[in-house]
């Protein structure tokens, strides 16, 4: 699942995860409430997210995450612009597995997603 | 003494001194008086003492049968005369007096008694018995030192009289001497007075009066007043012609120069000439005293006249009041002020005349003071007159009589109604000046912290415009390319370009990242306070080579979003402080919290700042933070930090309703 508020940006990263095989996206959320809302609806393997959001943001939605055991077993990967040490510490904090910079490591991204859809989540 | 200086009139206070010296008694004169007295008991004392010793056959003027009782009695007077000149304070005195005074008036009535055959015969034989006369002497005497000081109840004291009635006495005995005849035979046989015990007995009568000068009969010799120095100056040398020219005439008489039936008419014609010289000279004294008095009175009579005229036309009141607070003087000024005649205020208290105002206690307060410490005070009061308020300005000075002693107080007031009045006005003025200064100031905080309010909100908008729009499409930018770059042929010139491009857009995203850190800080949003202020001083060492020690609350902070935001902007104002004037190498940054405000202080080990800098307006930086603590209900301290260094320390209350929100 995808959390991003903005189109320009989902639609490309979408269109990138078409082409890997095996993973499949199950929707596009652009606020907090409405990625909690799809969330609760529909459990997800990989959950990537953007920190800065139109309503709510990322770490607030992980901070919600980090303390319902659903969840424990999803993989979070945070893409975004606000790269600072000190954001990345925090995501790790509330169980971020990846941290990329989404201007240049989006490449890396897809590759980590490759890599999953040939060798299984675990 | 008056003549002397008469004549200039305008010196009205000299002439009263004058006027009141003649009143009085000089002490040195008196002085002269008691010395005379000691001289006639110490002469008294010698005669007696000579006499007693035995040798008073070898003075001629001693010669003379002198019976033993007469000598002890002489000596007495003249001791009790001495002792009474010396100073009576001390008990002894008082009562070795009182023997003596008692011892002679016992001799006296013994001497009385024996004269009297009939009564008490051969009472004293031979050498004791004296001549009556001496009784007498001896009898006044001691009355007079015993009663010496006393007085009767209409001020006279009789001791007076009964000196002067001794003196009276022995003139007979010398006068009998100096004529050859013998006067007091008649009165008891084969006895008489000797000369010098007369003239012994006249001394101490004499030195009776002059001990005691301020007595009532001696102060009409010994007082300045011109009846006394008229008598000082004819008596004693009309006495002394009087005697010289009777006696001449007697002498004449005797020596056969004319008939003894011409001594009358002759001794008539002398004393009349005598007689008319005396009253021609104590008229001429008399009218020269008059005339004296008469341009004394003119001279006062001007300096009143001025003293009048001064006080008539100048404007200012003028009070004089006496010791017991009433009005004795008030000049038209002051009677117009009270709107009173002189009849209705002269004589009645000011604080009757002021009816209903207030400070009459105060004004009673003040007098007292003039009158005790002899000070003039300057005092400002209001007073309710029928004509309105109107505020003097009061000087009261002590009133002194011509021997220094306090009278009363004496009052001139200027009124000062429109200085104050101006003064009110000015005053007035000032502070609705203030009012309106500080109107104007909390206007002018508001609208700066709505402008910052404004900026904040505009600066928030573009930071989202930059993120959702541009950055967006720069993120997708890269993305797109990431995509490219493989397919770009593989030759250098490509591969150059490669990375020129991929360094073009990292700049790019970067700078836009940076201007959008800095229009909104996204941690503060994201994370709060706490998590902003490690962002900002993370990126201030990176920045200033300046080490950052940071000291935050272990517990989460949760306050109003606006408040975050002006801490945050205060500190970024106070770290680019350090960086731009501290020359600083190590920074604290302390953020603390309470229950009701929240404080922010930055320390730095830099040169200081000079106080005059601390306060200046030029300095805005430092100028900001105050204006927005204020506005906020908060305070900045600026103080010198350890080290030399500058300690700038924010407090802001968590809680501040702003009452009156700029409304533009």
């Amino acid at each position: 699942m995808l959390v991003e508020d903005s189109h320009i940006i989902s639609d490309l990263i979408s269109e990138n995860l078409a082409r890997i095989p095996k993973l499949a996206l199950l929707g596009i959320a652009e606020t907090e409430s409405e990625a909690l809302a799809m969330l609760h609806a529909q459990p997800c393997d990989v959950l990537i997210l953007d920190i800065q959001l139109r309503q709510g943001n990322g770490i607030n939605l992980l901070r919600v995450l980090s303390g319902d055991p659903t969840y424990a077993r999803t993989i979070k990967i945070v893409l975004s612009n606000h790269v600072s040490g000190t954001y990345r510490r925090i995501c790790e904090q509330y169980g971020v597995q990846f941290f990329f910079d989404k201007t240049s490591e989006f490449p890396q991204l897809q590759r980590l997603l490759s890599r999953f859809s040939e060798n299984g989540i675990d | 003494m008056l003549n002397d200086e008469a004549g200039l009139g305008s010196d009205g206070s000299r002439l009263l001194r004058e006027l009141s010296t003649m009143r009085n008694d000089s002490p040195g004169a008196m002085r002269h008086y008691r010395a005379g007295a000691v001289a006639c008991a110490l002469l008294t004392t010698l005669i007696a003492l000579v006499w007693l010793a035995g040798s008073h056959s070898l003075i001629p003027a001693l010669q003379g049968a002198w019976p033993i009782t007469a000598g002890v009695g002489i000596l007495l007077s003249g001791l009790g005369l001495g002792l009474q000149c010396l100073s009576m304070k001390h008990a002894a005195t008082r009562t070795t007096v009182a023997i003596a005074a008692a011892a002679t008036l016992l001799l006296g009535l013994l001497i009385l008694l024996d004269s009297m055959p009939a009564l008490a015969p051969g009472l004293l034989s031979g050498p004791w018995s004296a001549h009556p006369l001496l009784g007498f002497d001896f009898v006044f005497a001691g009355l007079a030192l015993l009663l010496y000081d006393r007085r009767t109840r209409g001020g006279h004291h009789l001791s007076e009289y009964l000196a002067a009635a001794l003196v009276g006495l022995n003139a007979v005995p010398l006068l009998s001497a100096l004529y050859g005849v013998d006067l007091l035979r008649g009165l008891v046989d084969a006895q008489t007075v000797a000369p010098s015990a007369a003239l012994a007995m006249f001394v101490v009568g004499m030195g009776l009066l002059l001990a005691r000068p301020t007595h009532f009969l001696m102060t009409v010799l010994t007082s300045n007043a011109p009846g006394a120095r008229m008598l000082r100056q004819t008596l004693p040398q009309t006495l002394l012609l009087l005697l010289a020219l009777n006696w001449l005439l007697d002498v004449g008489a005797l020596r056969g120069l004319y008939p003894k039936n011409m001594l009358a008419p002759l001794q008539t014609l002398a004393n009349s000439v005598l007689l008319l010289l005396l009253f021609w000279r104590a008229a001429r004294m008399v009218n020269l005293e008059y005339e004296a008095r008469l341009q004394t009175a003119a001279d006062l009579s001007e300096a009143m006249s001025l003293l009048v005229a001064v006080s008539d036309n100048t404007a200012d009141p003028i009070f004089v009041k006496n010791r017991d607070g009433l009005l004795v003087f008030a000049n038209p000024a002051a009677l117009k002020m009270l709107g009173k005649s002189r009849a209705q205020a002269i004589h009645r208290s000011l604080k009757d005349l002021f009816s209903g105002v207030g400070n009459g206690d105060q004004s009673e307060l003040e007098d007292s003071r003039v009158m005790e410490e002899k000070i003039s005070v300057t005092v400002e009061h209001s007073l309710q007159l029928p004509q309105g308020t109107a505020t003097y300005a009061t000087t009261k000075s002590p009133w002194l009589g011509p021997n220094g002693a306090v009278m009363g107080v004496i009052a001139i007031s200027t009124d000062i109604s429109r200085r104050k009045q101006a003064e009110d006005a000015l005053r007035a003025r000032e502070l609705r000046l203030e009012e309106t200064v500080s109107q104007r100031t909390a206007t002018l905080r508001r609208l700066a912290d709505h402008l910052e309010t404004v900026r904040e909100e505009e600066k928030r908008a573009i930071a989202r415009e930059l993120h959702d729009d541009m950055g967006a499409s720069l993120t997708s930018l890269s993305m797109h390319m990431e995509g490219a770059y493989p397919l770009l042929p593989g030759d250098p010139k490509w591969t150059e370009r490669k990375a020129k491009m991929q360094t073009l857009l990292r700049s790019l995203v970067t700078t836009t990242r940076r201007i959008q850190t800095e229009l909104r800080p996204t941690m503060l949003d994201l994370f709060g306070i706490k998590a902003a202020i490690h962002e900002l001083t993370d990126d201030f060492r990176q920045r200033s080579d300046i080490a950052c020690e940071v000291s935050l609350p272990d517990e989460d902070i949760a306050i109003d979003h606006k408040l975050e935001i002006t801490v945050y902007r205060m500190l970024q104002e106070m770290l680019n402080n350090v960086v731009k004037h501290a020359h600083a190498s190590q920074v604290d940054v302390i953020l603390d919290i309470d229950e009701d405000r929240i404080a922010l202080t930055v320390r730095d080990n830099g040169i200081g700042m000079p106080p005059e800098r601390r306060d200046s307006p030029a300095t805005y930086g430092l100028r900001g933070l105050k204006e927005r603590a204020a506005f906020l209900g908060g305070a900045v301290s600026v103080a010198a930090g350890r080290n030399g260094g500058t300690a700038v320390s924010v407090q802001l209350p968590l809680a501040h309703d702003e009452k009156n929100p700029v409304g533009l």
